[in-house]
């Protein structure tokens, strides 16, 4: 049974899912009900260290680079519409071949060109994300989002972290404005 | 505060929270060809209506309960949020262009849509969301939610639409529409429908109304106008059934803080229009049902019309009705709907007045006063004939001193004395 997490609600991985190894991180959202133009959102991870910074741009994954150079991460894709059941886009972690020096992945959602279409989060509905044991294909967290977002243009859904030499998921759902250039620039991305 | 769309903010966590509040919705230029519609939808967790209830607009007021009220004038709706039935969690409210799509017509033609957010009681104003519309092309639009998050109601700014006007809309909050107006194609057989009338040489014949299917929401609203000026509706087995006019027209300002763009009333200043009408039965004997002498009329027995209420104070947001008991309409001939403003400068054009009249299973019959005067205190609205037991109705909107001139314009002959409302 996954558990159901809130904003800003964090989980032990090796006290609720010991057997974890290989992590699928599931990202979602409504299409747009309404006439007009399309949502597309992007999903992203950066990998960071103790700092909060990316030790290069090989750390950030998106939609043109879909791998990381260590192969512990791995997006599988752009989906333009968010239309379809289940995840929108998805990144499998493989948590045993994460560097030491990766102390956090943040798993970000970024709308593309919000400014030009005058789109934000908050027009978005049903965003959630969720980790599923890509073994079992046993969901174990999932945080839904709801109608937490405002006018932001990009967004934290959630993050692993290592804490006392376990991997722990924190549901963030954090907002900011500037779309993916601004996060890029705060995780030290030269854009 | 100004909302932009996706823009959400908390009611509840106002201090001090309001218990109720209002949407007032107003656009620019405030003058315009479109014909505007306002509409909210009651939806549950699932984001859907429970049942064509929920659907609240111009032919259905008020959700059961008194949850959410529709303003006569279609400018407004007040939430009650104690008054919520638990299963519903969110309200959309919405603006509409009627037969939009059909004529060519979007926001595209309007400069601004703008809601106003206010405090029910104190009219303070809570949000303002100014929408730019000049480029949609959207003939529905939505223009924000009132939701239930954690316990707490808070209002998003929306501003999205459909291209297919009030259908769409409707549909995609799970209500059943029956007809809509704006569809591709006129519905299949009965017809013709009367939502598409055809250019008529003057004087347009009055054109029968298909008989409606009894259930799914109808949307069917028939504006008459220059073009369309009469229609006849048909009669059904035993004559019509109750038989609804109402007169509804801008009361105030709208208060508060609202300045310029609400105030279209200067200094919020009351008009209080009367509602009534001159009759004439098949027997011959004529007379007023009208506050003024006390003649409210009686539903049972000649004339088979009476006026409801008595709201002398003009307070009640849905204005007046008159009800014509439509099993006997084989008795009347003819009656002249007509508004009286009896105190005050007869200042009609400040009153934005509309009249509808609804009979079970017909569509809703709506006559603009679009064309005013500052001279007279009398405005004849509509005539109802009976043709051959149809019930036609012709749009009037014309002007007179007083009773006497009316009587004389339209051939009732009846005697006048003077008459006062105590």
């Amino acid at each position: 049974m996954a558990i159901s997490l809130n904003k800003g609600g964090k989980l032990s991985l090796s006290k609720e899912a010991p057997d974890l190894k290989k992590v699928l991180v599931g990202l979602g959202w409504d299409a747009r009900a309404t006439d007009g133009a399309d949502f597309d959102l992007d999903a992203s991870a950066f990998l960071l260290d103790a700092g909060g910074k990316v030790r290069s741009d090989a750390d950030f994954i998106f939609y043109n680079q879909l791998k990381s150079t260590c192969g512990s991460v791995q997006h599988t894709g752009d989906n333009r519409t968010g239309a379809g059941e289940g995840d929108d886009e998805a990144l499998m972690v493989d948590l045993s071949r994460v560097p030491a020096e990766v102390q956090k992945i943040t798993f970000t959602v970024t709308i593309h060109d919000a400014d030009q279409r005058k789109q934000n989060f908050g027009q978005v509905q049903n965003a959630f994300i969720r980790l599923v044991n890509a073994e079992t294909n046993v969901e174990v967290a999932r945080y839904d989002l709801g109608e937490d977002a405002s006018t932001e243009t990009a967004m934290i859904f959630g993050e692993l972290y290592r804490h006392s030499g376990e991997w722990r998921f924190g549901a963030v759902g954090q907002g900011y404005a500037g779309g993916l250039a601004a996060m890029c620039r705060q995780y030290g991305i030269n854009i | 505060m100004d909302l932009q769309p996706g823009q959400n903010f908390s009611i509840s966590k106002l201090s001090p929270a309001p218990a109720a509040v209002e949407i007032a919705l107003a656009w620019e230029p405030t003058s315009t060809p479109l014909a505007l519609d306002s509409s909210a939808f009651a939806l549950t967790a699932q984001g859907k209506v429970r049942g064509d209830e929920d659907f609240i607009f111009y032919n259905q007021l008020s959700l059961a309960g008194g949850g959410i009220q529709r303003a006569g004038d279609g400018r407004a709706f007040t939430v009650s949020f104690g008054q919520l039935p638990a299963a519903i969690e969110k309200i959309v409210v919405a603006l509409t262009i009627d037969q939009g799509r059909r004529r060519g017509q979007s926001f595209g033609q309007l400069n601004q849509v703008r809601a106003e957010v206010r405090d029910a009681q104190s009219k303070a104003p809570l949000a303002v969301f100014p929408l730019a519309t000049k480029m949609m092309a959207e003939t529905a639009l939505i223009i924000g939610e009132f939701y239930l998050r954690n316990a707490e109601w808070k209002f998003r700014a929306v501003g999205q639409g459909f291209g297919g006007g009030l259908g769409p809309l409707a549909q995609q909050y799970g209500v059943e529409v029956g007809d809509d107006p704006d569809a591709d194609a006129p519905p299949a057989a009965p017809a013709p429908s009367a939502a598409t009338p055809k250019p008529a040489p003057a004087p347009p014949p009055a054109t029968p109304v298909a008989p409606p299917s009894a259930n799914p929401v109808r949307l069917e609203k028939i504006t008459l106008d220059k073009r369309n000026p009469s229609i006849s509706l048909e009669k059904k087995g035993q004559g019509f059934g109750e038989i609804v006019v109402n007169l509804n027209w801008h009361q105030d300002s709208g208060g508060g803080g609202a300045k310029g763009f609400f105030g279209r009333l200067t200094g919020g200043r009351k008009i209080d229009l009367d509602l009534g009408c001159l009759f004439k039965l098949r027997d011959g004997r004529g007379g007023a049902v009208q506050a003024l002498g006390d003649t409210f009329g009686n539903l049972h027995q000649p004339p088979y019309i009476r006026l409801m209420g008595d709201d002398r104070s003009g307070a009640s947001a849905q204005g007046e009705f008159l009800h014509i008991n439509g099993q006997h309409w084989n008795e009347l001939d003819r009656v002249v709907l007509f508004a009286m403003i009896y105190e005050g400068a007869p200042n009609w054009a400040e009153t934005d007045a509309v009249v509808t009249l609804q009979a079970p299973g017909q569509p809703t019959l709506e006559i603009r006063l679009d064309s005013h005067r500052s001279d007279q205190r009398m405005c004849a609205l509509a005539l109802l004939e009976n043709q051959g037991g149809n019930l036609k109705v012709t749009k009037l909107v014309e002007y007179f001193q007083d009773h006497r001139y009316m009587d004389q314009a339209y051939g009732f002959g009846l005697r006048w004395v003077a008459g006062s409302k105590d």
